[in-house]
């Protein structure tokens, strides 16, 4: 942590310098909207690691520079700032061992077979902000949240993400909520073979084991097989847990 | 506002018929008192069925698509006990409801899909059912 934290600061005033100057000329030269002004500082962020000389330099040709960063943007467009920020650690492995840091201890909810990594972002508007990384040593899996690992463990299968249109700040939750919307209409589907339209006229449910408390319906004489029972019963969990509005065809 | 909720709490509570013997004891914690919520997609009742043993009461509960609900069961004797002494009481049932058959009925507000039942019988002999409404009512008349 110690060892990466110095970098930053020291571009920083540079690229402080830079701001300055690029959105002035922006403004003059033409109205720009703000978003382009995010991107125009990550770029001078590469060109200042190499050297502060050509930042200096490219300055006055800054509607060329701006250009060209508009054709990266234009190139990928659902990166804004945050996205690039947070997505940043994780789609470049050459920054990886530079950004490795203290390898803490781990959690007591996390199963033997784990460990755990903080990891600082060095660059973006978000940097400082320590990141925990969760590896599983034998699939080499690497998750972002204990819920994603929470997950693993559970299914062993890995959250699918979405394709990165969400907001960049929301990155994590964000994934999380719309695999969390994906599972539920996975469970619609599932639940789709549940005829909601046709209503039977009556059920009776007898308490069959009083015990366990556990009821068995029939319909007229005839007892409901347990697999439509269970059918009725998901459909039910369904029903409460989306907490509200019925299915909608 | 409490008359408005006093006046939607009364629509909501049903005429309840009992027959049997539900209908005999109705001096003592009597059988067959019932409440009723209601959420967005669904209605929760609960029945106090006192005296209704787990075991044997043969408890059974049926849920009509109108929202008609009968409630049978049976009611044990419970008046011989033996504790520790060579006696058996005899109870004679006054306020209680004395043993035998029973039945409560009642309607929910709305239709439901009977399907979509959720019956507990608590141990302190209240029966708490969760119900769906019918999703489609349009269907249904």
């Amino acid at each position: 942590m110690s060892t990466t934290a110095p970098p930053p600061p020291a571009h920083d005033p540079k690229l402080n310098s830079d701001q300055l100057n690029q959105p002035e000329s922006d403004h003059l030269s033409s109205t720009v909207d703000l978003p382009t002004d995010p991107l125009l500082d990550s770029g001078s962020f590469i060109h200042a690691t190499s050297g502060s000389n050509t930042t200096t330099t490219t300055c006055d040709h800054t509607p060329n520079r701006r250009e060209s960063t508009r054709a990266q943007q234009s190139a990928n467009p659902a990166t804004s700032n945050g996205a690039e920020s947070v997505s940043a650690p994780e789609t470049t492995p050459l920054r990886r061992p530079v950004a490795t840091a203290t390898s803490s201890e781990t959690p007591n909810w996390l199963p033997p077979g784990w460990t755990v990594q903080d990891r600082v972002r060095t660059s973006g508007a978000t940097a400082g902000m320590v990141d925990k990384y969760y590896y599983h040593i034998a699939s080499g899996n690497r998750f972002r949240s204990k819920k994603e690992v929470l997950y693993f463990l559970e299914t062993g299968t890995k959250r699918k993400r979405k394709k990165e249109n969400s907001d960049g700040d929301m990155d994590s939750l964000g994934s999380s909520g719309s695999t969390k919307q994906k599972q539920s209409t996975k469970g619609k589907t599932s639940e789709l073979n549940f005829d909601y339209y046709n209503a039977p006229d009556s059920v009776q449910w007898v308490l069959t084991d009083p015990s366990e408390d556990s009821w068995s319906p029939f319909i007229g004489e005839d007892k409901v097989p347990e697999s439509i029972r269970q059918e009725w019963a998901a459909a039910f969990t369904h029903l409460t847990r989306s907490g509200g509005g019925h299915p909608t065809f | 506002m409490d008359a408005k909720n006093n006046a939607k709490r009364r629509k909501l509570k049903p005429p309840v018929t009992l027959t049997g013997t539900a209908k005999e004891g109705c001096i003592g914690p009597s059988i067959g008192l019932i409440d009723i919520g209601t959420s967005v997609n669904a209605y929760i009742f609960r029945v106090a069925l006192p005296g209704v043993r787990n075991n044997e009461s043969l408890l059974q509960c049926e849920i009509r698509r109108d929202g008609k609900v009968q409630i049978r069961g049976l009611i044990t004797e419970g008046g011989a006990l033996l504790k520790g002494i060579p006696t058996v009481y005899q109870m004679k049932v006054q306020q209680l409801c004395p043993p035998g058959q029973f039945t409560v009925s009642f309607t929910l507000p709305g239709p439901v899909d009977a399907r979509l039942f959720t019956p507990t019988f608590r141990p302190d002999g209240v029966l708490e059912g969760v119900v769906m409404k019918c999703i489609y009512p349009r269907m249904y008349r």
